[in-house]
């Protein structure tokens, strides 16, 4: 499969089909095949590498991720978004806050996504940041509260202020 | 054994008695044939065409009826002139019973010899067609063979119990049984299954391909 991925002369379907196997199988061992294949010239290529890449969940690509935010592919952006949020860890929610507060350059459906992907941490480490949302990110708010109610089972409004008094 | 729409098939030399080609679909689309009767053609010119009948009221119908075989005839041909037979689906079947004179798409005789293993893996009964992947991987791994087909269409089979039994019984073959030619097998059937961006095949493969990483990753 790396070699049928790796051969440039062979037919496009069949290295997407290898991208996609390597990705099911776990190999971990293709990880650094698929992120030079994420950034191929061929949108379908890359777009295959990068799905192969999410669902290896690799920890070791973390910082590909990272750089993939800024895939010229909205798909692909979204998708690393996604990722980063099923690897977790603290690099990963740095990345997702400086989608969420426009610290990196991100749209609002990389936003609309990082907003899920908190949901995947803790309930300590998401809520405080969603309510930040709530308070900095009128465009996300209703999002937000719906993420908070669904994580804390309050029924609580959109009201940033009614969230925090609760935190606290 | 699972068709294309269109799938050509070599029917073997000895006809001196017509031979039922039975077939059965295990999908849960029902199927007609698009035509009701089919030519034969021969690469030997002196030699006529002939018509192979097909029962008019003939449908396919869902998965688990046990009436819903389709017999197709070569009545007609005796001749001894190998002809291939273009048959016109449209939906995959699955061969039932291969009778010893057809000779599968890959080129590979289905013998006399084989056929009592073929023709468990074949039914429409889940317990025999494991018994039969069960019976081919033995011979895979005792005697050397090389991957028969049926063990690699196994693994797109509609019931999950063959397709763990063939997937995990390749994944423990011994590296003798899997060397360089069997890997590249397994792989190009892989390959092929997900190139097709067939469905009925990609969603079965899906759930074992990852019993197969041990030979798949080069």
């Amino acid at each position: 499969m790396t070699t049928t991925l790796e051969n440039s002369t062979e037919v496009l379907t069949r290295r997407r089909a290898a991208a996609y196997a390597l990705g099911k199988m776990k190999v971990d061992e293709a990880a650094e095949l698929l992120v030079r294949g994420v950034w191929a010239d061929d949108p379908l290529l890359s777009w295959s590498c990068a799905e192969g890449l999410h669902m290896l969940e690799s920890t070791a690509v973390l910082g590909d991720w990272v750089n993939i935010l800024q895939h010229p592919q909205d798909t692909i952006r979204i998708l690393a978004v996604s990722a980063l949020g099923r690897i977790g860890g603290p690099e990963a929610l740095r990345a997702l806050r400086a989608i969420l507060f426009g610290e990196m350059e991100s749209d609002y459906n990389m936003q609309l996504q990082a907003l899920q992907a908190i949901t995947n941490y803790s309930q300590c480490e998401a809520v405080p940041i969603l309510i930040e949302v709530l308070e900095q990110s009128p465009r996300l708010r209703s999002t937000a509260a719906n993420f908070l109610r669904q994580i804390t089972n309050q029924e609580i409004g959109d009201h940033p202020d009614d969230w925090r008094q609760w935190y606290q | 054994m699972v068709f294309d729409q269109q799938t050509s098939l070599s029917v073997g030399p000895l006809f001196s008695q017509p031979i039922p080609l039975t077939f059965e679909t295990p999908y849960m689309h029902p199927y007609e044939p698009t035509e009701k009767s089919v030519s034969t053609h021969s690469d030997n010119e002196s030699e006529p065409s002939h018509e192979i009948s097909i029962d008019p009221d003939t449908v396919i119908s869902q998965e688990g009826e046990t009436d819903s075989d389709i017999i197709w005839e070569t009545s007609g041909l005796g001749s001894s002139v190998e002809r291939s037979v273009q048959l016109l689906l449209d939906s995959p079947v699955i061969w039932e019973r291969p009778d010893p004179h057809v000779i599968t798409e890959s080129g590979r005789a289905v013998g006399e010899s084989h056929s009592a293993m073929m023709g468990q893996v074949y039914s429409m009964d889940v317990q025999a067609r494991v018994r039969g992947v069960e019976a081919m991987l033995s011979r895979v791994a005792e005697e050397n063979q090389p991957l028969p087909d049926e063990l690699l269409w196994a693994l797109a089979d509609s019931s999950e119990s063959v397709r763990t039994t063939a997937a995990s019984g390749i994944q423990n073959l011994p590296p003798s049984a899997m060397g360089a030619a069997a890997q590249q097998r397994l792989s190009e059937y892989i390959l092929s299954v997900y190139a097709s961006m067939d469905a009925n095949l990609i969603a079965p493969v899906d759930d074992v391909l990852p019993y197969l990483r041990r030979w798949l990753t080069q």
